[in-house]
Formats: C-alpha cells, structure tokens, sequence
C-alpha cells in the first residue's frame, strides 16, 4: 500500500482523463466518502426544494385524476400539448446517459469511465419523469395494463400499427435495459460500500444490494461477461426508442409531421439534449464534491464536441425539413413551412430555436468556449431550451393547419400543464440528489482500471490514456 | 526503423497494384467498349441511363474516402493511420471523375436519344414519369407539358429549382468544393511527409475537416436530389439525400478495409498484434455502419408504406413488382442479413481473409443498392434480368468502375502506403477491458 502510494501520477496535461495522485485506496475512499460521510447542508437544501417542487407534481397529478383531462389545454381538436412535448423533451435527455455507456463502451472511448454512472442515473430519472405524460394522459392510469396485449375477457387487443403501442414496448424495454446496465455496473461498488458502512443498517441494505459480492475471479468475469452483453443489448436502443417517439409523429398523415428524415433527425436531437443536461449537471456536481480529478475539463470538452456534431445533425435536419417542404411542390407543405412554422403565428418560436439550436452551439468551434466552466453550461443550458422548443415549434405549427375549418384550433397551456412541468423538475432532482447521496456517483472500480498500478503489464502505458 | 518497413510495404506491394491498375483499364475498355456497342443495339438514351447508374457507385467510393478521411482527422481513431493513404488516394480521383459526369451528364441532356424512332415501353405511367428524350425527366419540357393535372402541378412547382441551367452551376460548385477540398487535405499530407507531424499540422487537418464534413453534407444534400432523387421528378423523401450520403461512407470503407488486407496478405501476419485488433476494429466499424444504413433505409420504407401517399408510395411500387421485388430481397440479404450475421462472429472479423471477403460482398451490394434507387426510375415495376439492357447496365457498371479503379491504384503507388509521420505511428490501439472478456461461445 505504501509503495503504491508513493507511485506519483503523470504531471496532469490539459488532456488528461485523471488527474492528480491516488492509488486504489484513495480512489475508494474518494469516492465512496461521499456516500459514507456525514451530509452537508448543500444537499439537504437541495433536495428540500427538490423535494418541494415534487409536491406540486403530486398536486397536478392529483388534481388531474379528480377532475379529468380538462385540465390540461389539450381539447377537440388539439389533442396534443404539453403531454407529448414534455414526454419527447424528458424521454431525449435520457439518450445521452445509454450512448455513454454502451456505444463509448464498445468503442473503447476512455472518457466514458468516470461520467457513465451519472450519466445513466440521469437516464433512469429522464425516463421516468417522461413515462409519467403519456399514463397521466391515459385518464385512468390504473389502466395502463390495457397497453399490453394480454388474452383478456373483453377480447381487447391493442392496436399494433400505432406507434403509440410501439412506445409502449420501445419505452418499457428501455427502461428495463437501461436499470440492470446500471445496478449490473453498481454490484461491486455496493459491496465495497458494505464493506465500509458504519452503521448495521447501512450494511444490511449495501449488503442486500451488492448481491454477496466478494470479489473473487469468478465473480469478475460474470460481471465482465454480462455487463458487456447489456452494453451490446442497449446499443440498438439508443436509436429505437427516440426513432419510434419519433413515429409518433411521422408515420401521421399530416406535412410537417410526416418526414421521412425524422428517426435519425431525432435521435440525433436527443443525444444534443441528453449531452446538454449531462454537462448542466456534472460541471455543478464535479464542483461541489471536489471531483475535478476525475472528471476532468477533457471530459467536458469531449462532451462538448459531441454536442457539437450532434448539433449539427439537428441543424442539417432543419435545412432538409425547409428544403423539401419547396421541393415536394405540395402546397400543404409549402404553405406549412412558411405560413405556421417559419413564419406566421409560431415564427418568433421557429426562430428562437433555431438561434438556440442551430447559431449558439456553434460556439463550441473554439476550444475557449469548450474549456470555460460558465461559457459551456450556459451554452448547455440554452441547448436545453432549444430542444424543447423544437418539440414545441413541430407540435404547434401543426394545430393550425387551414384544411378543414373543423380542425383548426388554438393551444394555450393551462395553470395545470404548467405545473405538471415544472413539477416533473421536482421528481428528477428528488431522484437526483438521493442518488448524489446514496449511490457513489462514479464508478469506483473502473477509476482504478486508469491507474498506473492498472497497467503494470505494460510499462511505459501511463496512468492515463 | 518504422520508415523502412513503410517504404518495403510500397516496394513490395507496388508490382501488385500495378499489375491490377492495368487489368482494371483493360476491363474498363473492354466493358464500356462493349457498352457502346449494346448501346447502338438497344438504344443510346438507355445506354446514358446505364452510364449515369454505373458513375454513381465510383462516384460514391471517391466521395466517401473525403468524408472517411475528414472523419478520421477528427476523430482520431487509429483506423484513420492505417487506412489515410488510400482515403487520400481516392480524394485524388475527384477531378477525373468530375469530368467524366461532366460527359455523361451533357450527354443526357443533348444527344440523349440518337435513334428519334426509339421510345422505350413504359406500362407502368403511373408510378413514374419517364421521358425518352432527356436523362432527367424534368429537362423534358415536351413531357412536362403533357403531364396530368396533379402530376403537371407538382413538376412545375419544382421547374424553378429543377433545370438545366441551375443544374449545372450545382453541379461545378459540388465539384470545385469537394477538390478544393481533397487538395488542401492531400497538401496537409504532404507537408506532413516532408516536414513531419506537428500540433499546428494536425490542427490545421481538423480546421479543414471539421466544416468540411458539414459543407459535405449540405452538397450532397442538393447533389443526391439533382442526380437520382429527381429521376422521379413527382417523389421526395427527406430521408434519401441521408442513405445517399451514408451510402458513400460504406462502400468507401469496405473499399479501404479491402485494400488493407489485400495489400498486406503475403507481408505480413494480420492475426497478431497491431493487424488483430484493426482487424477487429474494422469489423465492428462496418458491422455499425451496416446497421446504420439498414436503420435509415428500413425508417423510410416504413413511413412511405404506412402513409400510403401518391407522391410518395409509388417508389417502393415500382420496387416490389414486375421483378424488382427479387433485388430488393437481394438487398435485404445481401446488405443486411448476411453481413450482419458473419460480422457478428469476432472470430470472423478478426480474420483479414474473411474481412476482405465480407467487404467485397458488401462493395457488390452497394451497386445492387444504387441501381435499385435509380434504374426502377426509367423501369419502374419492370424489370427483366435476362435482357440485353440489363446486361448493358452490369458493363457499364463494371466499365465505369473500372476505370475509376485503374484511376484510383495510380494514385495509390505514388506515396507512400503508411504515412510515414503519422502521429499515430507508435500508438496501439487502446487495451480495453472488454478485450479481455470472452463471451461464451466466442473464442478469441
């Protein structure tokens, strides 16, 4: 132990995956200290307002279920409002939190190591904030089990040509994926958490979680084994679940929703926002908890260029939708391009997201904006509201489309709709803040793999990569 | 130490690629020789049909090395050192093969059809507009004229994006960009070689590839529309210019893995060590890349399909009947189900033999693809495979490729094979612990 504390860490370079000098122990305690250690006033200020924010949630929910649908915005004609952007909105995000960890995984990217488990937290906590929209939609959640086909006595059957039945399986699926990834990679954290825990009870519960781990070979390589194959059964739902919210809407008869480019235009969005909340939340957590050692300023910046290049896939999706709507000689299109989207009574929108989505990220080109702490979160932060005003720009531009006088109808989002939103932000750092607190926010073990003592085998190798 | 072997790898291997530049020119001769020929018989307005068909593979392949090659300058992967020399060689081919459009395209807008009795039977009216006078059915003002009422509507709407003249200035503005842009790139190369690597070189790499991927894809977005999407001028789909595009990157990277192997086989051992795992790496690349391609193309025959609507449906009409419905089985197979599943198997994408192999089938399908996004258009629902125009079509195919083949293997032996100051030279790929693990089953 204390040879190998003496080994010093390189000189830290701008570029470094980890910095400063640790050997196994002190990664350990680093990191698990959090966990074990007495709680500090910032979180339990943060997680009472969380906490207080969730209880307006509880409140619109509540209210929701007691008098009904009617009291979000949504009527004849428009039947989509804020449901199905907060749904879109919250279910992207979670996107970023899988391409870290499957696909940076099998493509052997270093710099997944110390954000994954954060990151995939995040997802978890997304996805629940969006399954959420569609249930409370549903009027009477207590029948959610409808969705399913199961040989009931009504003979009811759902409709397998709605995307809407997709997002069921597509959603469900992901969600399922998406947490035993996660506690596969928590098991032997957990266990040296039990190892650790100070009181009986804490050891009991770390105990119970870490599923009698102890460490040996045999233990390693199931654990190898079956996190590999989670990475590689997740891979495809980083695309399917926001291809087939993305269906929700395209496979819809309708301009402006029916675009072919659609599923990879999405899904490229999702990743853009899910980078956008991963960095809004990791720059003040790394900040608070004296984590600039493991995620470093090259984290941020690699996750910086992927919301770039993402970005860019979103902004390329724009510049199609407005090109074909002209080239497709259809009136309809033209006419909902110019008339609802860009212009007309939805352009300040439109132009709003573009400026958010399309112009501000392309700061991220020079490496200043990339390495400043303020300038990228802001930038991150604005990301975010673009993306959310991309779902609201498709959604709106489309309730107006002058065909029918019958279907022509305005959407204003209620008191209730509002707080539904606003409360869903109480559920997600409710979830949060008990998982800063409960969980070790990175992944203990897989830190010390970018040791140098890691690589003894070969010499020369570095402590980082 | 590294150099030396760099130069033997050119040493030995260039009696080889010579050898192949001259049997492909003797087949490119030989195969458009032959398509000419075929031409007289069935048709010159078929015969520029063909051309335009065979250009776009090639076409494809030197497109995808620029992007392949900006890709790799941003994002670093040691793929990109050993597959740079032939991307930059493929870069090189641009110029030729911009003429070479030039040819064909002036062709099918002037001396289409020699033969004025000539009329090729069209059963299928309904499900494309198919003009016997100019390649793009949109330059034929006659027709336009003619057309029915929603479908003259629609075609006229598109006449101010849609015509010869606006056509042509997108066309030399692609091309003068993509040069512009391989030549900086091979410059960057070059001073590389004479003055070795350095940050400033690499990061002046980057500055050129990083808004070259994005003028990329803005181009191709207009170029994929002009070239094929506009065969049928009443279709659209904002998914195409994307398969298009990625279409590109596939057939450039089997192309490159294919050299890779090739060349080297008979050098050096490409089980063990470094060759082992880009063996692997290259595998799991085109595994992606096949998945991908697979996921677009698969998203927009859905949503056609499920829409059901008559701007748009009459694509894949005129692709699952009268024949067509064969090829397009074959693509699913072929483009998806067999690469997929051989890749999957790490022991076969470990193997450089079998790598080669999968790659070359793919490169096949990628003509099978683009000919089945083009020639329904002047077929539709119409296909005969035991015709003399399809056989005109596979020569001018083959032709075509060929030349751009015997192009390409002549840039190739002019520098070196490894560059030979890449500042990837000395790094391994990254050991990984999923390396380690063996799934059960797999045995690595």
């Amino acid at each position: 132990m204390t040879d190998m504390a003496t080994k010093e860490a390189k000189v830290p370079d701008k570029d470094s995956l980890f910095t400063g000098t640790y050997n196994f122990g002190t990664v350990t305690s680093k990191i698990n200290d959090i966990v074990t250690g007495p709680t500090g006033k910032g979180w339990v200020v943060g997680f009472a307002v969380s906490f207080l924010i969730l209880q307006v949630l509880l409140m619109a929910v509540t209210w929701l279920l007691y008098e009904g649908i009617g009291t979000w915005g949504v009527n004849v004609p428009v039947g989509w409002g804020f449901d199905i952007i907060n749904f879109v909105w919250w279910i992207g995000i979670g996107h970023a939190g899988t391409l870290i960890s499957a696909i940076l995984l099998l493509f052997h990217q270093q710099w997944r190591t110390s954000i994954n488990r954060f990151a995939e937290a995040m997802t978890l906590f997304a996805v629940a904030c969006a399954g959420l929209y569609p249930l409370a939609h549903m009027g009477r959640p207590w029948f959610f089990y409808w969705l399913m086909p199961y040989p009931s006595t009504m003979q009811l059957w759902p409709q397998f040509r709605s995307p809407l039945i997709w997002d069921v399986f597509a959603v469900s699926t992901y969600l399922t994926v998406s947490l035993l990834f996660w506690y596969t990679g928590l098991v032997p954290d957990f266990a040296s958490l039990r190892d650790r825990a100070k009181n009986i009870w804490a050891r009991r519960a770390y105990g119970i979680l870490s599923l009698g781990w102890r460490g040996a070979a045999r233990h390693w390589h199931r654990y190898e084994t079956s996190y590999l194959l989670l990475a590689g059964l997740s891979t495809p739902l980083v695309l399917s679940v926001h291809t087939i919210v993305s269906f929700d809407f395209a496979v819809g008869n309708v301009p402006g929703w029916h675009a072919t480019i659609f599923p990879p235009y999405f899904v490229a969005g999702a990743v853009f926002a899910g980078f956008a909340m991963v960095v809004n939340l990791a720059i003040p957590a790394r900040a608070a908890y004296g984590l600039k050692d493991y995620i470093t300023d090259k984290h941020l910046d690699n996750m910086a260029k992927v919301m770039l290049a993402s970005g860019w896939i979103v902004f390329f999706g724009y510049g199609v939708e407005a090109f074909m709507a002209y080239y497709s000689g259809s009136p309809e299109e033209r006419d909902l391009f110019m008339k609802n989207r860009a212009f007309g009574p939805y352009g300040l929108w439109y132009w709003m997201l573009i400026l958010c989505n399309g112009i501000i990220p392309q700061l991220f080109w020079w490496e200043y904006f990339r390495r400043s702490m303020f300038w990228l979160w802001m930038i991150s932060f604005v990301i975010n509201i673009g993306m959310w005003l991309e779902r609201f720009v498709i959604l709106m531009s489309l309730q107006r489309i002058p065909w029918q006088s019958s279907a022509w109808g305005q959407y204003s989002p209620t008191f209730w709709d509002l707080s539904t939103y606003f409360g869903t932000f109480g559920l997600f750092f409710t979830l949060f803040f008990l998982f800063l607190r409960l969980v070790p926010m990175i992944s203990a073990f897989e830190m010390k793999h970018m040791l140098p003592e890691s690589h003894t085998h070969a010499p020369g190798s570095g402590g980082h990569h | 130490m590294a150099a030396e072997t760099n130069s033997n790898l050119l040493e030995q291997a260039k009696p080889r690629i010579n050898a192949m530049a001259a049997t492909a020119l003797t087949v490119a001769l030989v195969a458009l020789g032959a398509t000419v020929a075929l031409g007289l018989v069935v048709g010159t307005g078929p015969m520029f049909r063909s051309l335009l068909i065979g250009y776009m593979m090639p076409f494809g392949l030197a497109m995808g090395s620029l992007v392949l090659l900006m890709i790799q300058w941003c994002t670093a992967g040691y793929w990109g050192y050993v597959l740079r020399s032939p991307l930059e060689a493929g870069t090189r081919t641009l110029p030729v093969w911009g003429l070479v459009f030039a040819l064909i395209a002036l062709g099918g807008l002037t001396i289409f059809n020699l033969r004025p009795d000539y009329h090729p039977e069209n059963h299928h009216e309904e499900l494309n507009v198919v003009s016997s006078e100019k390649l793009w059915p949109w330059a034929d003002h006659e027709l336009v004229e003619h057309l029915h009422h929603h479908e003259k509507l629609v075609v006229e709407e598109k006449l101010g994006y849609l015509n010869v003249r606006f056509f042509a200035v997108r066309a030399a503005i692609a091309f003068s960009i993509w040069i512009v842009l391989a030549l900086l790139l091979n410059r960057v190369a070059r001073r590389e070689e004479a003055e070795g690597t350095s940050q400033k070189l690499r990061d002046l790499a980057m500055q050129y590839s990083g808004p070259g991927i994005v003028i990329y894809s803005i181009t191709m977005l207009f170029i994929s529309t002009d070239w094929s999407m506009s065969l049928q001028p009443i279709w659209y789909s904002s998914m195409f210019p994307v398969i298009f595009g990625f279409g590109q990157l596939l057939g450039a990277l089997c192309l490159n893995a294919l050299v890779y192997v090739m060349l080297r086989s008979g050098i050096e051992d490409l089980s063990t060590g470094r060759n082992k795992k880009l063996m692997r790496d290259l595998g799991s690349l085109i595994l992606g890349f096949v998945v991908f391609w697979t996921y677009i193309s698969f998203s927009q025959y859905l949503l056609i399909w499920s829409t059901n609507l008559k701007e748009e449906v009459p694509f894949f009409i005129a692709r699952t009947n009268g024949g067509w419905e064969y090829v397009t089985a074959a693509l699913v197979f072929g483009q998806f189900v067999i690469p997929f599943f051989v890749l999957l198997l790490r022991d076969v994408s470990r193997s450089g033999k079998w790598l080669a192999r999968v790659a070359g089938f793919i490169l096949v399908m990628r003509f099978i693809d683009l000919y089945w996004q083009m020639k329904p258009a002047f077929r539709p629902g119409d296909f005969n495979f035991f015709s003399l125009e399809t056989v005109m079509d596979l020569a001018a195919g083959a032709g075509l490729f060929s030349l751009w083949l015997f192009v390409f293997l002549r840039q190739l032996v002019r520098f070196e094979l490894l560059p030979v100051n890449d500042y990837r030279k000395a790094t391994e790929p990254v050991h990984t612990v999923s390396d380690d693990v063996e799934v059960a089953g797999s045995h690595g």
